[in-house]
């Protein structure tokens, strides 16, 4: 049996880590998903955000289970992202460039997969990912 | 704000990308990018079936998608829309999809320029494409809008 994906390895994406500044996190808040717009940088192999204050930003604390999403492009084939699971927690120093009107954060990632719509292809649907 | 509001209206239409959260079984976070349209009041995206998001959906229906108006000439906030999906199948959806999706993504310029750079792509997006039950439309009833600063 055979699929369709767009999965690939993250590090043929990963000039989206150095390049791209914005990214988008979600959480789970006891009970209540809440998503926002979050700076981003990738440094040192580290993974950072940078969270407005205020009610929603309130909602990303320490230790929490977070999505995180970089993405660019528009259009279907051009479509790339690097998807991130893991948990945050309150950097120990701000990566260069960092905003200080934002708090800033580390993602220690579990769990990371990329897409490339553009390599669109076919494989067995048993093949991992 | 309402998401019927023109001002959201018009920040939809200039927008190429949802940023889909969704909440699994378990009670994780997931997010995910998907194309969209919007009709009707609805937003709609088409996906894989076998991923995440729309499993998610069928699991806990509560939906949050955040749009950046990627086309607009001075982009300065992003569009927070709260609201409730269901899954469907049906031909009617998938005609919403195609009526709003092909102009809005592949007959215009930028498009078409895209098309064109992986035209060698297009026999397998059409297998894909023609194996429909590959996918399913995520339908989204927005309930509240709101605005966010960017942070970057």
């Amino acid at each position: 049996m055979k699929r369709f994906t767009r999965a690939v390895d993250p590090s043929q994406v990963r000039d989206l880590l150095e390049r791209v500044p914005r990214a988008y996190i979600a959480v789970n808040d006891a009970g209540t998903l809440a998503a926002v717009p979050v700076a981003f940088r990738f440094q040192d192999g580290c993974y950072w955000v940078g969270v407005r204050s205020g009610p929603l930003g309130a909602k990303i604390q320490p230790q929490q289970e977070v999505a995180l999403i970089i993405d660019e492009g528009c259009h279907y084939f051009d479509l790339r992202a690097i998807y991130i699971r893991g948990r945050v927690r309150p950097a120990d120093r701000l990566p260069n460039g960092a905003s200080f009107d934002l708090t800033w954060l580390e993602v220690v990632p579990d769990k990371v997969i990329a897409w490339d719509l553009a390599t669109m292809h076919e494989e067995r649907s048993d093949a991992a990912h | 704000m309402q998401p019927i509001d023109p001002e959201v209206q018009d920040f939809l239409a200039c927008s190429m990308v949802a940023r889909v959260a969704t909440v699994s079984a378990r009670g994780r976070p997931h997010l995910t990018p998907l194309s969209f349209v919007c009709d009707g009041g609805r937003i709609y995206m088409i996906t894989a079936s076998t991923v995440l998001a729309p499993r998610n959906v069928a699991a806990h229906s509560s939906v949050v998608l955040l749009f950046d108006a990627e086309r607009a000439p001075r982009p300065d906030r992003v569009l927070r829309i709260s609201g409730q999906a269901t899954l469907r199948t049906d031909r009617a959806a998938r005609r919403i999809m195609m009526r709003r999706g092909v102009p809005k993504y592949y007959l215009c310029a930028s498009g078409l320029l895209s098309l064109l750079r992986h035209i060698g792509k297009l026999p397998v997006w059409l297998r894909a494409f023609v194996r429909g039950a590959d996918s399913v439309v995520v339908e989204v009833v927005p309930e509240t809008a709101e605005w966010l600063g960017r942070p970057w």
